[in-house]
């Protein structure tokens, strides 16, 4: 112990001067409100036509606005670089925009943004990389300068919420058509609370509050987002208080945050639900009667008890409460092993079937430890799991070869809150996963889903939406579970309330005097 | 003595192209990056669009022509990953955090196995000795990860002395710098009291004692820089694991190097980079290599012949 005790004192004694030096600078810097932002993913690019994912989204949000944005509870949409919009007719929505507003660079925001935007979502130079869910739009009219039309080819009754996120975030014409891609991904330019300073790739990335935002000014002037792979690396710079707020935690931690006096942990439903698609080309999952079986037996309920100690959300088929087309009254699978033995009985298995489970590893809390609680939990009422797990691209690669057979792994995350975004690229016959994973092909959802994509009247989608979920539970195309639980470190002198779409807002936050 | 050198400097040249060769064909074991770079969301035909784009549906032929051409001019093309960007500037901007992290731990480390390990031949059996030795296993047998981890609880979360992860002042570079060198540290020790006591038992270190030189002058002298070429080795082996294997410490400490890069190139077969970085750490190796062999001709006068 002697010695490492000794090699501890050394390396102190090594580092001394160096701390004395650091502090200096500290001081320094002590006048202006400041916070870091852990996340555990880093930024590839910084072009918000370019990126795919809600940490990107998030960061670039701070920086960039969209038309139209989501209400806190994640309802409604609320207008904010517009002052209003309206439907004309069937294919045509008009957006009134916000006057006096001034990008970063200094040129006004208008109607010829918005064109360009759009529009630039489209060229082929562009390769946005989710392209198909903005190809509903035709063109984009500039009726004077601060009213502008969107037409659709068909009636879309997502479009409003296309334009609150996900590269419907508004550029400056001139500095986004004159500089190099290059140029474009390293520093963005937009309407935001705050401006870009400097961005580090897997390191630093500095904003500091726009003097000349339109609307009220953010109390924190600079903000860094700082990527920090290791959770548990995120968990000690929080407690040591080098970031102020960690995101994209495990519910382990939870526990050693709170007790740790300087920092609680903000926990809520998240907004990504994982499930697996069952392969419904071979036997045993042809039949309806075996994948009923599979969602009564799996005890899902016991499982996000036991294995995530209750942090996860049941839900009932791939809908979150906060999604537009939620249905209420589409209850989970309840747990009952004696009818899921009935139905394997009555599909002619009485004696058990032996089926394949791809399962990833790593990427969510617990998945392999929820995996193995299944296979345990399928295999007392006779569906025998033989589990293999996958590397995530080796996985991706094999579901799309149609190499993977039984129930297969997949996570659902839907930026738009809308059912739409659901369950038609999910189980609509025609799309990636019907094609290439599962097979699955119902005359009746195809209906249902074509129909609640071109109607207008929110009711009636409503209804139609109801329908897809009892749909959904009753033909079992999936083995149905949970969304994730989202859990942020934040330190106590940060004062911020996080929703359920994984956007952190820094113009929310307020530290404490 | 210059034909030595000349000869040595082709072989390097044709190790970086071999490595080259290598890297293109084993990528292309590894399967497609298109459907890697975009989320579970896209569908099929946002994939073929941007296979299409990245020209991955060419023949290989093709590609790998397309590949040389650009390779032998440092243009590897863009990474998938970081839209837009060359994917050779990815790596080099990731150099200066790298070498700050190899030159800190370098610095302490080398002089300590040095002194630890000369001290525990000199002084054979004594609590100098023991210590050293003691230091040497605790060095090489925690794993990286939980040293780091360990170092991050006591002198960030604990102490408060300095930062938990992340790159800027000197300050930061302390922790990961212990980390990455304990192992070596630890492996170098027992090479260099290996070495010398094999040495201070030959015969010539016999003489020179009893020609009456003093203990300080026979060790630096006789003992030294006879047991060197293998500990010179084995430093530059290591200063090009230090430059390009840095993973864990990177990780851990959230330091921005390549060697992390490296790692997240491959999961998404980010072609470009990783093509790149591999290209950089041979280029690394080779001129550590090279500068080792003309040291050699220094240490050992009867290599410059051969």
């Amino acid at each position: 112990m002697l010695n490492r005790r000794d090699f501890l004192r050394t390396s102190a004694g090594l580092a001394a001067g160096a701390v004395a030096a650091g502090r200096l600078g500290e001081l320094h810097a002590a006048g202006e409100s400041k916070l870091t932002i852990a996340y555990g993913i880093p930024l590839l690019t910084l072009d918000p036509h370019k990126h795919d994912n809600s940490v990107h989204e998030s960061v670039l949000r701070n920086v960039f606005e969209p038309l139209l944005t989501f209400s806190a509870d994640l309802q409604k949409l609320e207008p904010l670089l517009c002052s209003s919009y309206s439907r004309l007719n069937d294919l045509t929505l008009q957006f009134k925009l916000r006057q006096g507003v001034k990008f970063h660079n200094g040129e006004d925001f208008d109607a010829q943004s918005v064109k360009f935007t759009v529009e630039r979502i489209f060229k082929a130079e562009t390769q946005a990389p989710l392209l198909t869910t903005y190809q509903t739009i035709d063109r984009v009219d500039v009726i004077d300068r601060y009213t502008v039309n969107i037409v659709t080819k068909k009636p879309d009754p997502v479009l409003p919420r296309r334009m609150s996120s996900f590269h419907m975030n508004m550029l400056p014409p001139k500095y986004y058509a004159t500089g190099s891609a290059e140029e474009l991904a390293r520093k963005p330019v937009g309407t935001g609370h705050y401006r870009f300073v400097s961005w580090q790739k897997d390191a630093d990335f500095v904003m500091e509050a726009n003097p000349g935002y339109w609307g009220p000014k953010p109390s924190i002037q600079k903000v860094t987002m700082r990527t920090i792979r290791e959770t548990g690396t995120r968990v000690a710079a929080l407690l040591a208080g080098d970031v102020d707020i960690a995101t994209a935690l495990p519910p382990d931690e939870i526990d050693r945050i709170n007790k740790s006096g300087k920092a609680r942990a903000i926990t809520l439903p998240g907004n990504r639900i994982p499930f697996y698609f069952l392969n419904v080309r071979q036997a045993p999952f042809n039949n309806k009667l075996v994948r009923q079986a599979l969602n009564y037996g799996s005890n899902m309920d016991g499982i996000i008890k036991a294995v995530l100690e209750g942090h996860g959300f049941r839900r009932a088929v791939v809908s979150n409460p906060w999604h537009f087309g939620f249905d209420p009254t589409v209850q989970p699978f309840p747990y009952d092993p004696a009818k899921a033995k009935a139905l394997l009985a009555q599909a002619g298995f009485s004696t058990g079937v032996n089926v394949n489970m791809h399962g990833i590893q790593g990427r969510y809390p617990k998945d392999k430890e929820i995996a193995e609680a299944l296979a345990g939990e399928l295999g007392k009422v006779g569906i025998n799991i033989n589990l293999k797990f996958w590397e995530w691209g080796a996985w991706l690669e094999a579901a799309d070869a149609s190499k993977l057979d039984g129930l297969i792994f997949a996570s659902w995350g839907n930026a738009w809150m809308d059912a739409d975004l659901t369950y038609y690229p999910l189980f609509r016959s025609g799309g990636r996963y019907t094609v290439k994973w599962t097979g699955y092909k119902n005359a009746d959802l195809d209906g249902l889903l074509d129909e609640a994509r071109t109607t207008l009247d929110d009711g009636k989608r409503k209804e139609l939406y109801g329908k897809v979920q009892r749909l959904m539970q009753d033909d079992c195309p999936a083995l149905f579970m949970h969304a994730l639980e989202d859990v942020y470190g934040v330190s106590t002198r940060v004062e911020w309330k996080p929703r359920s779409d994984e956007m952190v807002r820094h113009y929310e936050m307020t530290l404490k005097a | 003595m210059l034909r030595y050198v000349v000869g040595r400097g082709v072989e390097a040249v044709l190790v970086v192209l071999g490595v080259l060769l290598l890297v293109f064909v084993i990528l292309q074991l590894t399967g497609d990056p298109a459907r890697l770079m975009l989320p579970p969301e896209a569908t099929l035909e946002d994939i073929e669009r941007l296979r299409h784009h990245m020209g991955f549906d060419r023949p290989l032929p093709v590609q790998f022509v397309r590949f040389l051409g650009g390779a032998v001019r440092g243009d590897f093309g863009s990474s998938l990953r970081y839209r837009d960007q060359p994917a050779l500037d990815v790596v080099l901007e990731r150099l200066p955090a790298t070498f700050e992290l190899a030159a800190a731990t370098l610095a302490w480390s080398i002089p300590l196995a040095f002194l630890l390990g000369l001290l525990s031949a000199v002084r054979r059996a004594s609590l100098q000795e023991g210590a050293a030795m003691l230091t040497a296993l605790l060095g090489q047998s925690m794993p990286t990860f939980w040293l780091g981890l360990m170092l991050i609880l006591v002198f960030s979360v604990e102490l408060g002395w300095l930062p938990s992860s992340g790159r800027g002042s000197l300050r930061h570079v302390v922790l990961p710098a212990i980390t990455l060198g304990g192992f070596f540290m630890a492996r170098l020790t027992r090479l260099v009291r290996s070495g010398l006591l094999d040495v201070l038992g030959q015969d010539y270190v016999r003489t020179a004692r009893a020609k009456g030189l003093g203990e300080g002058t026979v060790v630096a002298r006789h003992a030294l820089k006879n047991a060197a070429i293998p500990i010179v080795t084995i430093i530059g082996l290591d200063i090009g694991t230090i430059l390009g294997g840095a993973v864990i410490t990177e990780t851990v400490f959230a330091w921005p190097g390549v060697g992390r890069l490296a790692i997240d190139s491959i999961a998404v077969r980010d072609f470009p980079v990783v093509q790149a970085d591999v290209f950089m750490i041979a280029v690394a190796f080779v001129v550590i290599n090279l500068s080792v062999d003309v040291l050699y001709t220094w240490l050992d006068p009867r290599i410059r012949l051969a």
